[in-house]
């Protein structure tokens, strides 16, 4: 018998999430993770100054706390501490010319604030609010589903029975691109501009079909439930999953990495350390991005070609680029005082800006006026700074992983190293523009370039933060491809996690969930 | 010939409170390991154990400070430790695994394995109280009479290589807040404001 039921290489949310599971079952667990802090895209640090908590990647939250991982162990990540906060401002685009759109989680007030642009666009977002209230109690539940199976299209009938509307409706929103998405119900570029940043937070640029969706789900739940960050740090759920699955009596390793996969006779009989160890185990779980998978734990020569074809064209989205700054005092911004307190305030430009943003990341080129967000965690979580004190983040959806150019001419580095200063100066001029205190404001600031994230988590291939573009090739029932979208690989007993499954990236554990049920049916 | 953990699992109790360097490697997993605290300093660059240890030593000069190094750390910046030699700090503890090789980069020797001997090196930098030991009594019996007296003391001890992994693959981002961690454990254990300008940090984020 072996040493472990399941062994889980990496210690993401996602594979934390499934060891959850598996071990409340009674298996024996062992998470090996290669950096020496678990988390994976989850994890808080103190990056600027003492005191000063900035999250690394995944900063806004709610998904979790509306997640079947944090209902079925509730108690548990309460006895953890683990806490949500969220405040009434969620988010808000910054317009040229010092004007701002917000969004509040009042509903009158944010018809008001879209009445002011134009009285057609607010009843187009009532209507819109309507909509998702209608049917988000019946499609939420789609994304801890597993695709494609039985138990998803019995949802999407019932969907349609209850409204064929509704659901006609819903159908045209998958398939929709965001600029059709917007330009269908909405006449005014100010009110467009508050929904189209959230298909980019993906890789959805305004042409792309299926970004409607994003658009649609995170802007809508975002006004009505709030943005809702973990008190402490987004780390402050990774320290309670560790604690929870100690507890339960999962064993976790960092700094151990997992050099390969062991294969015999066709099947995963486990893991060989880069040290030499090997570790057997009946299972094993790998939350690895694909491309460092298979041809890389998995030898080649264990895969089918055709799967090892397809699999190598999983694709990557654009990359991402932070800058984190510890700040003196909030930002003042000009378009209104209350600005300061909205959790994301996004700069964007227009659908044609965010276009071209999208064509440049892809060309290479640097972009010239980025789709920006920048998040004020502090006045949610004010335990984020010292007193008095606060952090920000400014957040680039996207730039080229590899720069060949720069779409504003002005920037001749070819690397990230000489690069990520004069960018990161340009994005600054982008938000001082709208909050002229910004720059005597920083107290610290640090900088994340694309090879740093990518050197930090591998699985973030060329800083792609969500591990994988969510085109629709490559989401629900083709995430990572089609057939393989229920966690097996063709290894018997290797099992896939992570954001590059569905449901993909987010910070909701759908992915670990989803694994774990199977794996506790099939045994 | 011992194993690191072997020999630091017999004097753990000695090390409540006392802020450790640790060279990063397989030597800072198994510490940190061993005892989990903000007190443990990773020491990303090799051989900055005898300069950064030396720091912390002369600012905290009533508490122990101790160094975990390694035979190549410590040939790599052997002028650390002639500054020891020269500046005396009492309560300075340098330990020393040598296991003669450059353990996380593919075992390359290094010198310890063929004529140099780091404890007459340090004697002849003017390090006083440097011992060689090479069996886990050995260990503990140095370690603690090192804990009891006036330093500097120079240890040496000749360990295995690690039995397990030896690969480590530092958290990049987390460097600074590693600094800041050990920033505010050494402010709490001091119970007093370490920097004029330190900015009033609450005592647990997380």
């Amino acid at each position: 018998m072996a040493a472990f039921d399941a062994v889980i290489v990496g210690a993401g949310h996602n594979a934390l999430v499934c060891a959850l599971y598996l071990a409340k079952a009674g298996r024996r667990i062992l998470v090996l993770e290669r950096s020496a802090e678990i988390g994976g895209a989850l994890r808080s640090a103190e990056l600027t100054l003492p005191g000063f908590v900035h999250d690394l990647y995944a900063t806004n939250v709610g998904q979790f706390a509306v997640s079947p991982a944090y209902r079925d162990f509730a108690p548990e990540f309460a006895a953890a501490g683990l806490e949500f906060l969220s405040n009434p401002y969620p988010y808000a685009t910054a317009l040229d010319g010092g004007r701002a759109i917000r969004v509040y989680k009042d509903q009158a007030l944010t018809e008001r604030e879209i009445a002011a642009v134009s009285a057609d666009d607010a009843a187009a977002w009532r209507e819109l609010v309507g909509l998702f209230k209608r049917t988000a109690p019946q499609f939420l539940p789609l994304f801890f589903t597993p695709m494609p199976s039985a138990a998803a299209l019995l949802r999407a009938a019932g969907l349609l029975g209850a409204s064929p509307r509704s659901a006609w409706a819903l159908r045209r929103i998958v398939k929709d691109t965001p600029r059709a998405f917007v330009d269908r119900r909405f006449a005014a570029d100010e009110t467009k501009a508050l929904l189209m940043p959230w298909a980019y937070h993906m890789d959805f640029g305004p042409d792309v079909p299926g970004g409607a969706t994003f658009a649609f789900v995170a802007g809508l739940s975002g006004h009505l439930r709030g943005l809702s960050v973990a008190k402490g740090g987004a780390g402050a759920i990774t320290s309670a999953l560790r604690r929870i699955a100690l507890s339960l009596g999962a064993q976790i390793r960092t700094s151990s990495e997992v050099k390969s996969i062991r294969i015999e006779r066709g099947r995963a009989a486990g893991v060989t350390l880069a040290g030499g160890e090997t570790i057997d185990a009946d299972c094993i779980v790998a939350s690895v991005t694909p491309k460092l998978l298979f041809g890389g734990l998995v030898a080649d020569e264990h895969l089918p070609p055709a799967f090892r074809r397809r699999i190598g064209a999983y694709r990557y989205g654009p990359a991402t680029f932070v800058v984190h700054l510890a700040l003196d005092r909030p930002l003042e911004w000009r378009a209104a005082a209350d600005l300061a307190q909205f959790n994301y305030v996004h700069l964007c430009g227009g659908t044609d800006d965010i276009a071209r943003t999208y064509a440049d990341s892809l060309a290479g080129r640097l972009p010239e006026r980025p789709v920006l967000v920048v998040s004020q965690t502090t006045p949610v979580d004010p335990s984020r700074a010292p007193p008095g004190k606060h952090v920000a983040r400014i957040h680039v959806r996207t730039v080229p992983s590899v720069i060949a150019g720069d779409a504003a001419g002005a920037i001749d580095a070819r690397s990230w190293k000489d690069a990520a200063e004069p960018y990161a100066e340009r994005l600054l001029d982008l938000v001082a523009a709208q909050a002229p205190n910004l720059r005597s404001a920083i107290l610290a600031r640090r900088i994340v370039a694309p090879p740093e994230i990518e050197l930090d988590n591998p699985n973030l291939v060329g800083g792609d933060c969500v591990s994988g573009s969510h085109h629709l090739d490559q989401n629900f029932a083709r995430r990572p491809l089609r057939g393989w979208s229920r966690y097996a690989t063709p290894i018997r007993g290797l099992y896939m996690t992570g954001a590059a499954t569905w449901p993909g990236g987010g910070v909701h554990g759908g992915s670990g969930y989803l694994l774990a049920q199977t794996l506790l049916r099939r045994s | 010939m011992f194993t690191r953990v072997e020999g630091l699992k017999r004097v753990l109790d000695l090390f409540d409170g006392v802020p450790v360097m640790v060279t990063v490697g397989a030597c800072w997993v198994e510490w940190d390991a061993l005892r989990p605290s903000d007190g443990n300093f990773a020491l990303k660059t090799l051989g900055s154990g005898s300069s950064v240890g030396l720091g912390v030593a002369l600012a905290l000069p009533k508490r122990k400070v101790v160094i975990l190094d390694g035979d190549g750390a410590v040939l790599m910046n052997m002028n650390g430790v002639a500054t020891v030699g020269q500046m005396q700090p009492k309560n300075l503890i340098h330990i020393v695994f040598d296991n003669k090789v450059y353990e996380a980069s593919g075992c390359i020797r290094t010198a310890t394995s063929f004529n140099a001997d780091l404890v007459a090196v340090a004697k002849g930098l003017g390090i006083k109280s440097a011992h060689r030991v090479a069996t886990p009594e050995a260990f503990e019996s140095q370690v603690r009479a090192a804990f009891a007296s006036d330093g500097p003391h120079f240890i040496v001890a000749e360990t295995k290589l690690s039995e397990g992994d030896s690969t480590f693959a530092y958290a990049r981002l987390e460097e600074t807040d590693n600094k800041h961690r050990f920033m505010r454990f050494l402010e709490k254990v001091e119970g007093r404001k370490l920097r004029e300008d330190a900015i009033d940090v609450k005592t647990s984020l997380r």
